[in-house]
């Protein structure tokens, strides 16, 4: 299912208090991939990806989801369908948990949406199981549990409806490293199963592992929207302009180019970075050996980007 | 939820925003008493015209206002429905089976709906020209008497500006979760009356939850912080009573006599 997103302005308010927020974005959502959205605070990032699931209709043009088309005029009770189709993560979605216990406010979703009460427990069941939550969680109250552990029964209240398309806004802020490596493999087994997910992130490093395509919002428009690979091979200013930071890796290496260095492909990760440093470097005949390992490493890590890294 | 305009306050510079805010709230109080008292259009008619140059005096757009009457129109209806039909009196107008619509209650909905309307209008225009701080600040200020009989008139006030500041937080709140629950499928305009009132259940648990949470928190940082008694905290903004208020008690005053006057006659 792609959502396509046509001509989109939209403003809070109206009249004199009108505050636009979105201006003409023109964008489309790619399928079974992960697309990530950065953008300084103010830029329009929450506003845009309320849009995909008609929380907030746009004031002018037009959003195609799947089947469904959502203009300024749809009427609220045409989106509830489309809400089954698009599922929503929050920022700190502990803050809708409501159920006496943890099973039922995961099966809310799947009900709402039509679903029995047993093939809702199911996908409840399934989805605690994918977030790592067993079965001992079940019956407890969702109000006596740990922050992180709220964190994965709300987003396992989304998992449950089990959408095409899933939006994550900031789903790692304020979680300990271990729950954010956690989350970030959920979000590829997600995809690996055929989703597809839209990810807001301040995280530079957290886009440069995880997503295939990044929208750069500024000051409600678009400011880029490409492959990762080439996003981060922008020169450094162009992030400075859009007051973003680079990932710390990606900044090395720009900085190793500019020192001569020449890479074959942007490195997404520190491992990565290291062997193709160490490709470059002569070494002593004695570390020949080593410097073959490091080659051989390599050569067996997967490279999906296309576009290659190539700095003068 | 941005278009609550009842109880919001809208940043302007008309004559009313200058006002003292203690002068706001007793204009309010005492124009809303004789209200109570009126019962004939000549009353009627005067009230609204003082209300009107008090809109106007805001410099703030009619549509505001507009926007502040409209969400309360259904509980207008429903006391004018009430009114035209528990009045008794005659002449009778017409009947409809049992239900008898009379001259007399006929004339009294339409004064309850203009009583209603003026009103409304009247405290909108004193909370949207008062920031809610300076209507907490002015209420401590006009309880200052009772402490003589040991009401702990701070604290009240206090407890009061606390409580205005959490408003726009939890209309932050209640939006979020609104549309978490939402995107989870919540839809409070299907269904029978009952299943409505259930599907409030997921929205309210989650509110009272983060607003006593956010009480505790604010708790803490104010303990931490040395609070001990909210007695004789100074302020940065000083209430003073100026030359516009003198005018205002003056407008205020003409209003009350026109409006005696208007009763009596």
């Amino acid at each position: 299912m792609v959502i396509n997103i046509e001509g989109v302005d939209f403003a809070y308010g109206t009249g004199k208090q009108e505050v636009p927020v979105l201006k003409d974005i023109q964008l489309t959502i790619p399928e079974n991939q992960i697309t990530a959205i950065i953008g300084q605070t103010g830029s329009g990032k929450s506003t845009l990806v309320q849009q995909l699931n008609a929380l907030l209709k746009p004031t002018a043009g037009q959003v195609q989801i799947g089947q469904h088309l959502v203009t300024s005029q749809t009427k609220e009770k045409q989106l509830t369908a489309i809400r089954a189709e698009v599922g929503m993560v929050f920022q700190f979605p502990e803050a809708q948990l409501f159920a006496p216990t943890v099973i039922e406010d995961v099966m809310y979703g799947p009900l709402n949406f039509g679903a029995e009460p047993k093939d809702a427990r199911a996908a409840a069941e399934k989805a605690l199981t994918q977030v790592g939550l067993d079965a001992t969680f079940y019956d407890q109250s969702p109000f006596n549990l740990s922050g992180g552990q709220m964190r994965r029964v709300a987003l396992a209240g989304v998992l449950a409806m089990d959408p095409q398309t899933m939006v994550f806004d900031e789903p790692a802020a304020g979680l300990d490293p271990a729950g954010q490596e956690e989350l970030l493999q959920l979000l590829k087994d997600l995809r690996a199963a055929g989703k597809t997910i839209v990810l807001i992130s301040h995280q530079m490093e957290q886009v440069l592992a995880l997503a295939d395509r990044v929208v750069v919002m500024n000051d409600g428009q678009v400011a880029a929207d490409e492959t990762v690979t080439a996003l981060f091979e922008r020169p450094q200013s162009w992030f400075e302009a859009q007051h973003l930071d680079l990932p710390e890796t990606v900044a090395f290496q720009k900085q190793l180019a500019a020192a001569g260095f020449i890479f074959d492909h942007l490195a997404k990760t520190a491992d990565d970075l290291a062997e193709q440093i160490n490709d470059q470097i002569d070494w002593p005949k004695g570390n020949a050996e080593q410097k073959n390992g490091a080659l051989t490493s390599q050569s067996a890590q997967p490279t999906s980007d296309k576009g290659g890294f190539r700095h003068e | 939820m941005n278009n609550l305009v009842i109880g919001q306050y809208v940043p302007g510079d008309g004559l009313l925003y200058r006002l003292d805010p203690r002068t706001k709230i007793l204009m309010t109080i005492v124009y809303v008493f004789l209200l109570v008292f009126a019962n004939d259009w000549q009353s009627y008619l005067w009230s609204a015209a003082f209300l009107l140059t008090a809109l106007l005096l805001t410099r703030q757009g009619l549509g505001l206002y507009w926007r502040g009457i409209k969400p309360i129109l259904w509980l207008i209806l429903f006391t004018v429905v009430l009114q035209l039909l528990f009045s008794g009196g005659t002449p009778v107008l017409f009947t409809f089976g049992p239900v008898k619509v009379t001259t007399p209650g006929l004339i009294n909905a339409v004064y309850v709906v203009v009583r209603f309307v003026l009103i409304v209008l009247m405290s909108t225009i004193l909370t949207i020209t008062t920031a809610p701080t300076a209507i907490a600040s002015a209420i401590e200020s006009l309880l200052k008497p009772l402490k003589f009989f040991r009401v702990p008139v701070a604290e009240l006030a206090l407890m009061l500006s606390i409580a205005l500041r959490f408003v726009p937080l939890l209309m932050a709140e209640t939006d979020k979760i609104m549309k978490a629950q939402k995107s989870r499928g919540m839809s409070l305009s299907t269904g029978s009356l009952i299943k409505r009132a259930k599907a409030v259940v997921p929205l309210l648990v989650p509110l009272f939850v983060g607003a006593l949470q956010r009480a505790l928190d604010l708790a803490n940082a104010m303990e931490v912080r040395g609070f001990e008694s909210a007695e004789g905290r100074t302020r940065y903004r000083e209430l003073s009573y100026g030359r516009d208020d003198t005018l205002a008690f003056f407008a205020t005053l003409i209003f009350a006599i026109g409006f005696v006057w208007l009763s009596i006659l």
